[in-house]
This record gives structure tokens, sequence and C-alpha cells, in this order.
């Protein structure tokens, strides 16, 4: 298990959120 | 006629705004804690951990892309069924996605210390409480400079993508400095958002329950965002 993949991994889920972030945002200006 | 109407509704409205607001707390609230408690739980058990993540080899396991890329599809299937879900159904959505969340944050607990993460978790909540005051009382108009940090964050994700195959820890450490810049902001502006949506008086009851679940999700989007951004500043100064 390396620590290093998983720190690095913190980038891939800051990324993620991100993603899911602009769709809600999208939604909230659409739909609102 | 309506305008009078409207002005005798005005404490009404403000009652209606007060709840839509403190809906939207509770929404981040519920979720952060959800997420916080399971990341914690599965991050500090090393065995549950290594069930969940790893495979017999020692290697990672599907089982950690799985809950790693699903809360995508689940932000999507959500933006998409505003409209055609029910109240509840967005609502387990929400609760899935925070589990899921906290799923994926538990790695944290291998890769930073305790005392990294308690402190980055106080930073964040005290910039996040300061921001969102901020965005509530200002009277500036902050719509231009959301549309901007918007913007900005497509960017972020491009960079990202491209850094995930570059590997360049400098180019990291940029992308992290730009990402709390844009989150605090974010705070700022979303915070008005919501101002300005709690006070529209004639929407929908459903509607607004709806709204105030979809503005709560963002705030807690935002605020671990924000988290994980301070956290790859902190955690990488060595």
């Amino acid at each position: 298990m390396s620590d290093n993949f998983f720190e690095s991994s913190t980038a891939a889920i800051g990324t993620i959120i991100t993603v899911a972030l602009l769709s809600i945002v999208v939604a909230i200006l659409i739909w609102g | 006629m309506e305008e009078l109407n409207y002005q005798n509704s005005g404490s009404l409205s403000q009652d209606y705004a007060r709840d839509f607001i403190k809906s939207v707390y509770n929404y981040m609230f519920a979720a952060l804690t959800i997420s916080g408690v399971i990341s914690y739980l599965i991050g500090t058990n090393p065995e549950i951990l290594a069930t969940l993540f790893l495979t017999a080899s020692g290697g990672v396991s599907m089982v950690f892309y799985v809950v790693l890329f699903s809360p995508i599809l689940i932000s999507l299937v959500m933006a998409g069924g505003f409209n055609k879900f029910s109240f509840g159904t967005l609502m387990a959505l929400f609760i899935l996605y925070s589990v899921l969340m906290g799923m994926s944050l538990s790695v944290l607990f291998i890769a930073y210390s305790m005392g990294t993460l308690a402190t980055t978790f106080m930073l964040t909540a005290g910039s996040f409480g300061f921001m969102a005051f901020l965005g509530y009382t200002t009277k500036t108009d902050l719509t231009k400079f959301g549309s901007l940090l918007y913007m900005l964050l497509f960017g972020v994700i491009i960079s990202s993508v491209v850094n995930m195959f570059l590997g360049s820890s400098r180019f990291d450490y940029v992308i992290s400095l730009v990402s709390v810049f844009i989150f605090t902001g974010l705070v700022a502006y979303e915070m008005q958002m919501i101002k300005n949506m709690a006070h529209q008086a004639q929407m929908d009851g459903t509607l607004r329950q709806k709204l105030a679940l979809f503005a709560g999700f963002q705030l807690y989007l935002t605020f671990v965002n924000l988290f994980l951004s301070l956290l790859r500043l902190l955690g990488n100064r060595d």
C-alpha cells in the first residue's frame, strides 16, 4: 500500500467533487 | 394590489427566507457529519480499510475506484433528475453521496497525519464561516465575480486532469493555491446566491425544498473542496 498513491488520490477526489459541484450549480441555475 | 400583498407579506417572507437558509445549513452539516464520521471510522481502522480498498496482493482494489468515481454519476443523476425525482429520492441520493464521499475521504487518514487533518479542518471551517458571513452581509453584487470563479474552476479541472499524467508536484502546488482562492471566493458568492434564492417568497413548496437541498449540497461540496485544497497545500509543505 503506497502512501504516495493515496496522497495523489486527494487531487483526484478534488477533481471529482469539482465536477459534482459544477453539475449541481448548473441544476440550480436551470431549475431554480 | 399585488404590490400591496407583497408588502403585507414582508415579515412572512422574512420567516420563509430564514427557514430556507436554516434548511440549507442543516443539509450541509448533516452531509459533513455523515462523511466525517464514516471517513474517520474507516480511515482509523486499518483492517476495514484494507478489506475495502486493497487486494490480497496489497494492490488497490476495484472497490476503491468505484467508490472514488461513483459520486460523479450520483451528482449528474441528481442534477438531471431535479424535476423528475421526488424530494425523498433526491435526499436518498444526497445521503448516498455523503456516505461514498466519506469512504473516499477515509484514505486521507493514510496520507496525512491526524494533526494536519484537524488543523486544516479548523482552518477550513474558519475561512468558510468568515466568507459566508461576508457573502451574506455585503451589498456588492457578486454575480460577475462568481461567474469568473466558475470559469477558473473549469481551468482547474483541466489542469488537474493534465497533471494526473504529468505528476508534477510543483504544478499540483500551483493548482492547490489557485483552488484555495477560487473556493474561498465561491463561498461568498454562493452564500449571496442562496440568500437571494431564499427571498423568492412566491416559490412553490416542493421546489423550495429541493432547492434548499441542492444549495446545501453545493455548500457541502465547496467546503470539502476547500478542505482538500488547503490540505494539499499544507500537507505538501515539507
